[in-house]
């Protein structure tokens, strides 16, 4: 029966990791990434998320986004950023008892070797200092190419302590 | 009602099956079955409706949405483009299959944000059509992607409304830009079609896939 969510690839975090990759995307269709509970070993560290090529996360400086934060400390922020080496969906997340992130992204055009890939981005989280953050924005990868994945990690060679990281295929 | 051994009922009437009515014990032959009908309870089920594929200059029209089976869309797009500049993705819904489409009363917010050249914010109370759901795709480099969710379009008591999230980069520079929004057509009415062009409505889409699903959660 055609009109499903597939999965691709999932992995949950059950001990410390450097990085976690997801890898499988071998279609045009469009595919959705959801992360859940996903926390820094070490408080006040960046998510970073990369394209992969055969599994290999790509560190060029061809990262593009723009988001709006909704936070409920202060009045909402944007973010914008080109040249990055990484799209960071999530800033100075916390660490300490109750804190933790979720999002999802929807990726477009990472099969197609000859167009940029792009993402969407909904995320929330409990940041170091304890506030609740919306973010809800997107970003390119601005090299035409063939992308088989994606890839989490944390500024500083951080480590996941926990998170659950899971690729499907919208079909 | 029929007399078969079916769903676990040997020698007796077996119950008609329906979403939300299934009754029985069912073998996963007859699960698989009972799905294929769309017979089985299964909430939050994805079905893929129809997807279109645009390789040349076009405008898309989905009238076969089955909007009396779900009350949910969810539309993807990927890789689109328009033919020409200055064009925003435009949509329009219909009461009579897509023979017209209704011109007014269209209500929405966006909010936009650009990697180079800022954010803003985009309302409507009286549009012409739902629009900039994202603008400005055409050319080397300059695509789109986004999903939009589409509510209440076959209930004929209920406004039918939208929520969307797009991921583009704009014509000529290649910069980034990102929209999110809602938006609502408050006459209470069925729905049961809608075209996708630039607002200009003169079949601009020139690339592109365009899903549509339908969830059924109730």
């Amino acid at each position: 029966m055609a009109g499903q969510l597939i999965q691709v690839a999932t992995e949950t975090v059950t001990s410390a990791v450097a990085s976690v990759t997801l890898t499988g995307i071998d279609s045009d269709d469009v595919y959705m990434v959801t992360v859940a509970n996903v926390i820094p070993t070490t408080d006040d560290k960046n998510l970073q998320v990369r394209v992969t090529v055969s599994g290999t996360a790509q560190t060029s400086s061809n990262y593009d986004e723009a988001s709006k934060n909704l936070r409920t400390d202060t009045t909402f922020s944007n973010s914008a950023l080109t040249n990055l080496d990484r799209w960071q969906p999530q800033s100075a997340s916390g660490s300490a008892t109750g804190e933790s992130g979720n999002l999802i992204l929807y990726l477009f055009n990472f099969n197609n070797a000859s167009e940029y890939s792009f993402v969407t981005v909904e995320s929330n989280y409990i940041n170091a200092s304890g506030n609740l953050f919306g973010h809800q924005g997107g970003g390119v990868y601005t090299v035409a190419e063939a992308h088989n994945g994606i890839n989490f990690s944390l500024e500083s060679s951080d480590t996941f302590e926990s998170g659950t990281f899971t690729l499907y295929k919208v079909v | 009602m029929s007399k078969s051994n079916k769903y676990g009922y040997v020698g007796v009437d077996v119950p008609e099956q329906s979403f939300g009515n299934n009754k029985g014990i069912f073998n996963p032959a007859e699960i698989n079955e009972l799905v294929a009908d769309n017979k089985w309870t299964s909430f939050g089920q994805l079905e893929l409706i129809e997807t279109q594929t645009v390789s040349s200059a076009t405008s898309l029209i989905f009238n076969n949405i089955k909007e009396d089976v779900y009350n949910v869309h969810f539309l993807t797009i990927n890789d689109m483009q328009f033919s020409i500049s200055g064009e925003n993705l435009a949509m329009r819904l219909s009461t009579d299959n897509g023979s017209t489409f209704i011109t007014s009363g269209y209500q929405y917010g966006q909010q936009y944000g650009q990697s180079s050249s800022g954010f803003g914010e985009l309302k409507y109370t009286s549009r012409a059509y739902w629009d900039n759901f994202s603008s400005n795709i055409t050319g080397t480099n300059s695509k789109a992607g986004m999903y939009i969710y589409l509510y209440n379009l076959g209930d004929s008591t209920k406004y039918s409304f939208y929520t969307s999230q797009s991921t583009a980069t704009v014509q000529t520079s290649i910069e980034y830009q990102m929209r999110f929004g809602s938006g609502v057509l408050a006459t209470a009415s069925v729905h049961n079609a809608f075209q996708l062009d630039g607002d200009g409505h003169t079949s601009k889409l020139s690339s592109g896939t365009y899903s549509l699903y339908g969830i059924r959660y109730s």
